[in-house]
C-alpha cells in the first residue's frame, strides 16, 4: 500500500479518532457478547489470521511467523468459518463458553499507518482478559495490524486482521473469543 | 518395581483400578505420588512418538520435540542419519537448543559454549588444552541420546530403555494401522508430510483425560460437540446438516472399538466385508478443483488395494500407548507437564506430492477443527478440563469414576488375531484397554515384566487367566 | 624466520584483535592467528558467536597441517589479512 498522508494534520487527527473509535466500538461488542454485531463488520473477503510465534535464530526473524501460504497458525480463515464461530457462541451449548467468560479488550497504541483511498492500515495493541467459572483467568497480549474500509452505506469494515499473539506455547486451553 | 503410592496409607495400585467392575479411583488420574512414577514407569520405559522425517528433510535440520515432561532435538546429522538427542548440556545442564526449529552446524550450550555436533558427539570444550590438559574425555560427553530410535515408515518414535521390544513387535496388531497413518492418499507409504510447526498448549488437566479418552470415546460426541454443526465447519458446507467430518462413501464394514489388551493400542476402526477400498465421495464442495485430486488418487489405491482386506487400517482413527492419538489426518499428544497440565500439541498429515490447492484447502480445514482454535476441539477441553479440579477433592476421591459402558459386551474375530471388539454401541473399552495397560507399566520392574505379556501378574489375589489376562475383562 | 618444525611463517598482516573481533558472522576463508601461533582458515562458521572449524595452514607442529578442528572464539589472537 502505498502511504499517502491526510492533507492537513487535522484531517489526519479525525481520522485517527474516528479509527479509534471503531476499534473501541468493536471490543465493547465483543465484551458485551454482541457476537452477531460484530460480525457484520467483517468484510465479505476478511483475512483473519493469527500465525504461530516462533523461537528463532537471529538473522531468521522473517521465520518467527507462520505464513498463511502454507504453515499452521492459530486462525487462518475468512468470514464463513468466522460466522460459523459466531453462530457456535450463539448457540448455548458451546461449553468453553457456556456460561460465558467475562472478556474484556483493552485496545491501545492504535495507529494510523498508511491511508490508500477508502482503505486505511491501522496498528492496535491489545489486551484480552478472560476470567471463568470461579477463577480461571487467563491473559492474552499483542498486537495487530488492520486493514480497514470504509463503507459509505454501512461504516467501517474490517477487511485484513492480522494478529501477533506473544506467546510461543499457547498458556490458555481455548480461543473463544475474537481479536 | 512401583506398586504403592503414599498418601492416606499405602494402598496397591490395584485397589485403584478395578477392571472386571470397570471402577476406577479418581486418584489414579489426580495424585501428585502416583504422576511422579508415572513419568518413570511410562515416559521412560514405552516408545513414544517423537515427529516425522519431513521436519528434519535435510542434513542440519533440527526441531524440538517432547518426550514426557521431557524437551528432546529431533536432528538429522550432516551424514543424514537421523537422532534424538535430550536437550541439556552435559557440562552444567542448560538447554543446547532454545531455537523451535531450524538448520545447525553445532549445537553450542550459551552457558559454557561446550558444542555438540549435529550427531550428539562433544566437538568442542572451551579450556580442553590449556585448563582440561586433554584430560577430559570428550567422547563420554556427547549429548544423551535415546536408547532406541525407529523410523515408522516417516514417523519417528523412540524410547530411553534399552530392554524395550523393537517398535514393531511393540505396536502387535496395530502395525499396519500406523503404517496407514501414514501413507498418502494413493497408498504410498510413508507418502505424507507434516505441515509446520506442530500447535502447542497448556491444558489444565491430567494427561490421562484427553490420552485415555480419544479413539475409545463417542458417547461423548452427541453432547461435547453439540453446538458444532451450527458452525458449518466440514469441508462440503452446509450440506447434509453442516456436519464436521468430511462426506464419505459407505463400504460394507463393521466398526467398533478394537484393543490390544496386551498392549494398550486401542483404535476406533473397521473390519471390512469385502476387499479394496471404498468409493471417493466428493466432499470438498467449497474449495474448487480439490475433489478432483483426491479422486484421482483414491482410483490408484482402489486398484493398488483391489484384492486385500484393509482391516483397521483405511478408516477411523486411534491411540499408540501411551500418549499418541491419530489418524490418517492427525497427530495429538498429551503430553504430561505436572499432575494437573497435559501440554497438547497437534499436528497434520498432508500427501507430499498434493498440489498447493490441496494442501491448503486441507490446512484450513484442520486448523477450524482442532486445536485450541478448533471449532470442534475446543468444547473437549472444557469437558477434560474441570473434570480434574472437580476430582482432587477428599470427598470426591471417594466416589471412583465409572468405566462401565459396554463392559463385558466384547468379542474376538479371527480377521483380526489378538484384537478385542466392542461393537455394540458406544463402549468404553477403549479406555479398559489404556488403563489395564497402566497397571502392567506401574508396576513392572522391567521390560520383561510387560512383554509380550505380563508373566508374574501380581492380581492381588484376583484370579487371572493363564495368559496373564483374566477372561472376564 | 622459520620455526622450530619447518615451515617459514609467512607475513602475517593484523587486521583485527580479539577486542574488536566478532566471529558470528565470520565468512568462510578468513585467516585467523590462533594464540598458540598456528595460522588457520575459516572453513566453517557455526553462526552462534562461539565456534569457528578451521583447517591449519602454518604451524610448529607440522603433523597438524591441514588438517581440521573446532576453533573457540577466545582461542584467536588476531584476524589476519588476505
Amino acid at each position: 500500500m502505498t502511504v499517502q498522508s491526510a492533507e492537513t494534520a487535522w484531517e489526519r487527527m479525525l481520522l485517527e479518532r474516528e479509527i479509534e473509535r471503531f476499534l473501541y466500538d468493536e471490543a465493547a461488542m465483543l465484551d458485551e457478547r454482541r457476537f452477531s454485531d460484530w460480525g457484520d463488520l467483517l468484510a465479505e473477503d476478511i483475512h483473519y489470521h493469527m500465525p504461530i510465534r516462533r523461537n528463532v535464530k537471529f538473522g531468521e526473524q522473517h521465520r518467527e511467523n507462520t505464513d498463511t501460504e502454507s504453515e499452521i497458525s492459530w486462525f487462518d480463515e475468512g468470514k464463513r468459518t468466522l460466522m460459523g464461530r459466531v453462530r457456535q457462541l450463539n448457540t448455548g451449548v458451546h461449553w468453553p463458553e457456556e456460561p460465558f467468560s467475562r472478556v474484556r479488550h483493552i485496545i491501545t497504541n492504535v495507529r494510523v499507518l498508511a491511508v490508500d483511498g477508502d482503505e486505511v492500515e491501522v496498528s492496535s495493541n491489545f489486551f484480552v482478559w478472560s476470567n471463568r467459572l470461579r477463577d480461571e483467568c487467563v491473559m492474552f497480549i499483542g498486537t495487530r495490524n488492520d486493514i480497514l474500509r470504509r463503507d459509505s452505506e454501512t461504516g467501517w469494515k474490517i477487511a485484513k486482521r492480522l494478529i501477533l499473539l506473544d506467546q510461543n506455547v499457547l498458556l490458555a486451553k481455548v480461543f473463544s473469543t475474537f481479536f | 518395581m512401583v506398586t504403592y503410592i503414599k498418601g492416606r496409607g499405602d494402598r496397591n495400585l490395584r485397589d485403584l483400578v478395578d477392571l472386571e467392575t470397570g471402577v476406577v479411583s479418581r486418584e489414579v488420574y489426580v495424585n501428585e505420588d502416583i504422576y511422579a512414577q508415572e513419568l518413570e514407569q511410562i515416559y521412560g520405559r514405552a516408545w513414544l512418538l517423537v515427529g516425522h522425517e519431513s521436519q528434519v528433510e535435510n542434513p542440519g535440520d533440527f526441531v524440538l520435540g517432547r518426550m514426557g515432561e521431557e524437551e528432546v532435538i529431533l536432528t538429522r546429522d550432516r551424514k543424514g542419519q537421523i537422532h534424538v538427542f535430550l536437550n541439556t548440556c552435559r557440562h552444567r545442564g542448560m538447554k543446547v537448543c532454545r531455537y523451535d526449529d531450524g538448520n545447525a552446524l553445532v549445537f553450542t550450550c550459551p552457558f559454557h559454549a561446550w558444542t555438540y555436533d549435529t550427531d550428539g558427539r562433544l566437538v568442542g570444550v572451551p579450556h580442553h588444552h590449556d585448563a582440561y590438559f586433554d584430560e577430559l574425555d570428550k567422547s563420554q560427553w556427547g549429548l544423551a541420546e535415546v536408547a532406541q530410535m525407529c523410523n515408522y515408515y516417516g514417523s519417528i518414535w523412540a524410547t530411553w530403555d534399552p530392554k524395550a521390544p523393537s517398535f514393531e513387535d511393540y505396536l502387535g496388531p496395530f502395525k499396519q494401522t500406523v503404517r496407514w497413518a501414514f501413507q498418502a492418499s494413493d497408498g504410498t507409504d510413508a507418502g505424507v508430510e507434516l505441515y509446520k510447526p506442530a500447535q502447542r498448549w497448556r491444558l489444565p488437566s491430567n494427561w490421562k483425560f484427553g490420552a485415555f479418552s480419544f479413539a475409545g470415546d463417542s458417547a461423548h460426541a452427541a453432547m461435547t460437540h453439540l453446538s458444532v454443526n451450527a458452525a458449518a465447519i466440514g469441508p462440503q458446507g452446509e450440506v447434509e446438516g453442516g456436519g464436521r467430518h468430511p462426506l464419505a462413501a459407505p463400504f460394507p464394514s463393521k466398526r467398533g472399538y478394537m484393543s490390544s489388551r496386551e498392549l494398550g493400542h486401542v483404535g476406533q476402526l473397521a473390519i471390512y466385508e469385502q476387499p479394496g477400498v471404498a468409493d471417493y465421495r466428493d466432499t470438498w464442495l467449497l474449495e474448487p478443483g480439490v475433489d478432483d485430486y483426491w479422486r484421482e488418487t483414491r482410483e490408484i489405491k482402489k486398484q493398488k488395494f483391489a484384492n486385500e482386506f484393509l482391516h483397521m487400517q483405511s478408516d477411523g482413527q486411534f491411540h499408540i500407548w501411551p500418549n499418541a492419538t491419530m489418524s490418517d489426518w492427525r497427530i495429538l499428544m498429551w503430553h504430561p507437564h505436572g499432575v494437573g497440565m497435559t501440554e497438547s500439541w497437534r499436528q497434520y498429515q498432508v500427501d507430499k506430492n498434493a498440489p498447493k490447492h490441496v494442501k491448503d484447502a486441507k490446512r484450513r480445514y484442520v486448523m477450524r477443527y482442532c486445536g485450541p482454535a478448533g471449532i470442534t476441539e475446543s468444547d473437549d477441553m472444557e469437558n477434560w478440563n474441570y473434570a480434574h479440579p472437580a476430582s482432587l477433592g477428599m470427598v470426591a476421591q471417594r466416589y471412583p469414576y465409572n468405566f462401565q459402558l459396554g463392559l463385558h459386551h466384547n468379542h474376538y474375530d479371527e480377521r483380526i488375531p489378538g484384537v478385542t471388539i466392542g461393537d455394540r454401541g458406544p463402549s468404553e473399552e477403549n479406555q479398559r484397554a489404556r488403563l489395564r495397560r497402566w497397571v502392567e507399566f506401574m508396576e513392572a520392574g522391567s521390560w520383561d515384566d510387560i512383554f509380550p505379556v505380563r508373566k508374574n501378574g501380581k492380581s492381588n489375589g484376583k484370579p487371572r487367566g493363564g495368559n496373564g489376562i483374566s477372561s472376564s475383562w | 624466520m622459520t620455526t622450530e618444525g619447518g615451515a617459514p611463517k609467512s607475513e602475517r598482516k593484523r587486521v583485527n584483535t580479539p577486542d574488536g573481533m566478532f566471529i558470528r558472522d565470520m565468512p568462510e576463508g578468513t585467516k585467523l592467528e590462533l594464540k598458540n601461533g598456528d595460522l588457520v582458515e575459516v572453513t566453517l562458521n557455526a553462526r552462534d558467536g562461539g565456534w569457528l572449524v578451521g583447517r591449519v595452514v602454518e604451524s610448529e607442529r607440522p603433523e597438524s597441517v591441514g588438517t581440521e578442528d573446532w576453533i573457540f572464539f577466545a582461542e584467536v589472537a588476531a584476524e589476519i589479512e588476505a
